[in-house]
């Protein structure tokens, strides 16, 4: 993964920081709430990567070695129909307020927030996220990569977020979600970029929208499938490209049954890319499943493999030479404590025009 | 003493180390209680399950607020075993996905009885689980409903 060079201005980390206080302050008369942190150390090595950088896209050039720490800020409050959400992303290089959210129960069940949110689109995105001890491996699937880190899909929306879960008579669930605000917008290094709350005049960002409904045979259970749609047009700062508007939709699952685990994704993604030289169109699907076994107490085995199909034209994608279109990794995660657990994992990873090996190591924890 | 004495008082001695390990292993009631100033009726496991799994559960226009109880190491084996049907981690991981996902907050874990007894008679909408047998002898709880019934030996 590329490493990100802060661009914030001292200002936008000092109102940052001050609204975080003040957040905390307004909070502490309110009985329930929630601190969690998220530590993780991650090493990666590369074997086989092409040394050669990427002289179009310096930011997307993958190093031979890699160590990167990681601090996920959560924080939760309730008062009473009110809840507040916020999520702070801390490494060395860079802070970034992940989540953002205000919101209002409209039923016990169904929350009407307002402010940055994940995109609900898939399952990883939503599930985990930064939350990296909460995923059984170290890399998440390329196509939910986030936005802000080389992504090719909005990871992150600014605006309104529906989301709810209605129980049916036979004990069952719907679970629900719809998003619609600023989406991302596209640098002139090819980035995607979020809509940033506290620079909200650092570049153009137009609207964007997802909806997902998902099914659980049993309410109180983590098995899920689902279906999910969207759309954003993305404003482009390429000199090729004014703009492109992009539909996605695709389906999603997570199956436990005794000592396994199965998650899978499917996109299928249309670019319209309005460019200078005339408008292209770039389509591609992607698709991962991930298998987990849990293989002694404490041991889990996993692997996963990931490949993205069509895309002719790679109008699209071209810009993103970092991202992984193809990937099979075998892993194995051991839990050291209750909340702290360790990674170890190998992939064979091919992106445009190259391909390596990855080894990488991760502890990673959720405390307290 | 005549091998006969002998043998009656071996026999008897065997006879009442089983009726002991009996005793020892009696039947034992895991009841859901709340605060005797709240008149909530009766959940179902369904309802009960979700409760403590984070999901928002409203009686009579008001929120129920979870504790969980961790003052006795088999009452909380027996929660995880037959409330929520989760081992302690995996009971663990799936509240702290609820909250990174949705929001809120985990249910409050108390290991003191003292502190979980005044927190069930001054919060609104508290309920929690414990021994019958204990529920019966505090003032100001009232028992809801039985949870589980079985034998801890």
């Amino acid at each position: 993964m590329s490493k990100q060079v802060s661009v914030t201005p001292p200002h936008r980390s000092a109102l940052a920081a001050a609204l975080s206080a003040a957040w905390l302050l307004l909070a502490a008369p309110i009985v329930q709430a929630e601190f969690i942190l998220f530590p993780s150390l991650t090493g990666t090595e590369h074997s086989g990567l092409n040394p050669h950088p990427d002289v179009h896209h310096p930011s997307h050039t993958q190093k031979q070695s890699e160590l990167k720490a990681e601090l996920d800020l959560f924080y939760s409050a309730d008062k009473d129909r009110l809840r507040l959400l916020a999520e702070v992303l801390v490494t060395p290089d860079h802070t970034s307020a992940e989540r953002l959210q205000a919101g209002w129960f409209a039923t016990p069940e169904t929350t009407l927030w307002i402010g940055r949110h994940h995109s609900p689109l898939g399952y990883w995105n939503t599930q985990f996220h930064h939350g990296t001890y909460l995923q059984t491996s170290i890399k998440r699937p390329a196509i939910s990569g986030f936005d802000d880190h080389g992504g090719v899909l909005p990871s992150h929306l600014s605006g309104l977020l529906v989301e709810g879960a209605r129980t049916l008579e036979n004990d069952a669930a719907i679970d629900y979600a719809f998003s619609f605000g600023a989406a991302t917008r596209q640098t002139s290094d090819g980035r995607l970029t979020a809509f940033d709350l506290f620079d909200p005049h650092s570049g153009p960002h137009k609207p964007g929208s997802v909806l997902r409904l998902g099914y659980r045979p049993d309410a109180t259970a983590t098995d899920v499938a689902g279906l999910f749609l969207g759309y954003s047009t993305i404003p482009s700062a390429l000199s090729s490209v004014r703009e492109i508007r992009q539909t996605i939709a695709g389906a999603f699952f997570n199956r436990e049954q005794g000592r396994w685990r199965w998650i899978g994704e499917l996109f299928g993604v249309r670019n319209d890319l309005d460019q200078t030289t005339g408008n292209a169109r770039s389509t591609f699907v992607n698709a991962n499943l991930q298998g987990e076994h849990e293989w002694r107490r404490d041991w889990t085995l996993y692997g996963r493999a990931e490949n993205t199909f069509g895309d002719r034209s790679g109008a699209y994608l071209m810009h993103f030479s970092g991202f992984v279109k193809e990937r099979y990794l075998l892993g194995v995660r051991h839990e050291l404590t209750r909340n702290q657990a360790l990674k170890l994992e190998l992939s064979d990873v091919h992106v445009m025009g190259d391909s390596y090996v990855q080894f990488g190591l991760q502890w990673s924890a959720a405390l307290p | 003493m005549s091998h006969r004495h002998l043998l009656e008082a071996s026999t008897l001695a065997l006879l009442l180390l089983c009726m002991a390990q009996t005793t020892l292993a009696a039947e034992r009631r895991m009841v859901l209680v709340c605060s005797a100033q709240f008149d909530l009726q009766p959940l179902s496991a369904l309802e009960v399950r979700r409760l403590f799994l984070g999901v928002p559960i409203v009686k009579d226009g008001r929120t129920l607020e979870p504790l969980r109880n961790s003052t006795d190491p088999v009452l909380h084996e027996v929660f995880l075993q037959k409330i929520v049907f989760l081992s302690a981690r995996n009971y663990e991981y799936r509240l702290i996905s609820q909250v990174f996902r949705l929001g809120g907050e985990r249910p409050p874990t108390f290991t003191t009885m003292a502190e979980l007894i005044n927190a069930v008679r001054t919060r609104p909408g508290a309920v929690t689980y414990m021994w019958a047998d204990t529920a019966l002898t505090l003032p100001g709880i009232r028992i809801v409903e039985d949870l589980w019934q079985g034998s801890t030996g």
